[in-house]
């Protein structure tokens, strides 16, 4: 593939920090990583291992130790600051409290790179901030009080924000830490849905594996060998890497949810009978209290869920004894005093 | 009412209020002078008295001038500093520049004896250049600090305690050099600090308006950086803001308004830090480019407003107007921490 078509590459870079009284402190080496036209990637990785200083690396804020990097086939030591925000715009975590300000105006912001001295916004930055709010959802609260909305709409105002700004690329800090589940899980729809409608390249880090594993294309995946590799989450997955960049005592991958779980010592077996659903979170909750389920019917403890009238019934067998629950709480409050 | 009305009233309204506090300024003061002869002189038409025509002519019009110099300069400064270090308490007079200031004149004034030039303080024009030169390097070089200290903590009330204890240190090195002045020295250096505006000349203010108006400018052209300052200078510089170069000017503007009004004035107390709230506040306004012309005018309209109170309590005297602008000032700041849980969505306060 010709380099140039692609929108980043990087070259042999190396990131980390410099020091003053010892050799620089290497972080990530050697990464030869690339970045096509809409690409949404995702930058995993413990704590520790260089997530932040990569991003910061690629913002142009951090020099990079050795090596170099590319945008739009220009090395990122010839963009002049003003330049490069035309082409690269990024979302932080920070909580910002900035006073009154309206969303409108935080987004108008993001046309600075564009328009004069002052600032003031033309005709063509009020199309563009107008069909950015549209987009994200925000027009409806566009005279509202930035500082006032809940984690989530701010964290929509930034992107909306960094689109304002119309670079190729957009660098997102862990754009859901802070945020509730549902709040997670619509940020990276719209990051989803900016790349399909607007072809843009966005690269984000994340602490959230299961959220990650399903909206990036490509993860690039920090090992624990300063190496990052890049692959499908799919891939990852099956190929192990995964399960080897994370794992820790007590926490596994558990590849066929993609999640990761405790991995706790079981005392207990018991069989679990009944349809499907009700037998899953019906497993999930014995895990919990360190009960592992077993297959095989033969197993001398069981429950057996049934439905009656339209309510469920657990129907315990355990040590002999016999006992009827009427919901899940109250079995385990029960299995838990054994 | 659409929110542009409701500031251009209010922006109207500002301009009569400084038209009024002007016009007031200048008519009323320790010398008694009868409505319709203060509007002769001022029309032009010369009063028969001609102590009442150089009172108000050479007198109180270059000091009225001068406090919306002062007025607009220190609030400009307090702006400027607000939204550099993301702290609603920063201000020349709380972070030290004004100490700093006030250190460069002591150093001119105070030895002036020991050197063998025999000068009464804020006489002929080469030593206000001496004293103005010193007092800008004394701000520029105490917000240098400052601004290096700002980069190692993270929290605002550290740099202000820092700020406050550097003000400290430089008060007692003042103290030194107090102890080792002459007394008519020291006598000069005491009347300076406790702030004047009627100190300054038409000569002067050859120099003083220059000055002050390249202050306004620089930080005007800042406005732009400025606002994007104030979602933190990680985001500044994503979009392209040379944040050394904004942080240079910023130094120097700031060092412009706030130590040349201090050579000249005097240290003139909580302008700086209650216009830019009050600003604000009225207007509903983050736009530099709104907020500096708009902290100019309210600014000028508090300076004024309190020279007119430290004019009239006394009948033939005057009281220092630092006292008057701190009697109003710092139930701002009062305000201001008492409202901090606001304060705080106003600014990153940790």
């Amino acid at each position: 593939m010709i380099e140039s078509t692609k929108i980043l590459y990087t070259k042999d870079l190396a990131v980390g920090y410099k020091r003053k009284k010892a050799d620089d402190f290497i972080l990530l080496d050697n990464l030869n990583l690339s970045v096509e036209s809409g690409e949404l990637i995702c930058l995993l990785g413990q704590n520790g291992f260089g997530k932040s200083t990569l991003l910061r690396t690629l913002t142009g804020v951090q020099k990079p130790l050795k090596g170099d990097f590319f945008i739009n086939g220009k090395s990122i030591n010839s963009y002049e600051k003003s330049q490069l925000a035309k082409v690269l715009s990024i979302v932080l975590t920070e909580n910002l409290n900035i006073g009154e300000v309206s969303v409108h105006s935080v987004v108008s912001m993001g046309r600075y790179p564009h328009n004069n001295w002052l600032g003031i916004l033309s005709e063509k930055d009020h199309k563009v901030i107008n069909n950015v709010l549209e987009i994200t959802g925000l027009t409806g609260y566009k005279e509202k009080i930035f500082t006032e909305l809940s984690d989530g709409f701010k964290q929509k105002v930034m992107i909306a924000r960094a689109l304002a700004q119309d670079t190729s690329i957009i660098l997102l800090d862990e754009p859901t830490a802070f945020l509730d589940i549902p709040t997670r899980i619509e940020i990276l729809n719209m990051l989803r849905s900016l790349i399909k409608q607007f072809n843009k390249s966005i690269i984000f880090s994340s602490h959230d594996l299961d959220l990650a594993l399903q909206t990036a294309d490509i993860i690039w995946l920090i090992t624990k060998d300063q190496k990052i590799e890049v692959d499908s989450p799919e891939d990852l997955v099956l190929n192990g890497h995964f399960e080897k960049a994370f794992n820790k005592k007590e926490i596994k991958f558990h590849p066929q949810r993609g999640i990761f779980k405790m991995d706790r010592v079981a005392d207990k077996k018991i069989h679990v009978k009944g349809s499907k659903i009700d037998v899953i979170w019906t497993e999930r909750a014995l895990e919990r209290i360190g009960i592992a389920t077993d297959g095989n019917e033969n197993v001398k403890d069981s429950i057996q869920i049934e439905k009656n009238k339209g309510k469920l019934i657990w129907h315990l067998t355990f040590s002999s004894e016999s006992v009827l629950f009427y919901s899940i709480s109250d079995l385990i409050k029960y299995l838990k005093n054994k | 009412m659409s929110i542009l009305k409701r500031k251009k009233i209010i922006a109207a309204f500002l301009f009569l209020l400084l038209g009024l506090s002007f016009f007031f300024d200048i008519v009323l003061g320790s010398v008694r002078i009868p409505l319709s002869e203060a509007l002769n002189i001022l029309t032009g038409s010369s009063s028969g008295n001609s102590v009442w025509n150089t009172i108000i002519i050479e007198f109180r019009i270059p000091k009225a001038i001068t406090a919306i110099l002062a007025g607009s300069a220190l609030s400009v400064s307090g702006l400027l500093m607000q939204t550099f270090f993301r702290n609603p308490l920063a201000d020349p007079f709380v972070l030290g520049i004004s100490s700093g200031a006030s250190f460069g004149v002591a150093l001119v004034v105070l030895t002036a004896g020991s050197i063998g030039i025999n000068l009464f303080f804020l006489s002929g024009l080469l030593n206000k250049i001496g004293i103005t030169i010193a007092a800008g390097i004394g701000a520029a070089v105490i917000l240098l600090l400052i601004t290096f200290v700002s980069k190692k903590v993270s929290s605002n009330i550290t740099l202000l305690i820092f700020g406050l204890m550097l003000g400290y240190i430089i008060g007692a090195l003042e103290s030194i050099l107090k102890y080792f002045s002459s007394p008519e020295n020291l006598q000069g250096y005491v009347i300076w600090g406790m702030g004047n505006f009627g100190n300054v000349i038409w000569n002067d203010l050859f120099l003083l308006i220059p000055i002050i108006l390249t202050g306004l400018i620089i930080a005007f052209i800042l406005s732009k950086p400025l606002n994007l300052l104030l979602l933190g200078e990680n985001y500044a510089i994503s979009m392209g803001v040379n944040i050394k170069a904004i942080r240079l000017l910023i130094v120097i503007a700031v060092g412009i308004l706030g130590g040349v009004i201090t050579a000249f004035c005097g240290p003139i107390a909580f302008i700086g830090i209650a216009v830019p709230h009050i600003t604000r506040k009225t207007l509903g306004e983050f736009d530099h480019k709104i907020l500096i012309p708009a902290v100019c005018l309210v600014g000028s309209i508090l300076a004024l407003f309190c020279d007119i109170i430290s004019q009239l309590i006394w009948h033939e005297q005057t009281i220092p107007i630092n006292v008057v602008t701190s009697l109003v000032g710092a139930p701002v700041v009062i305000w201001i921490i008492i409202q901090q849980r606001k304060v705080k969505h106003s600014f990153a306060m940790e």
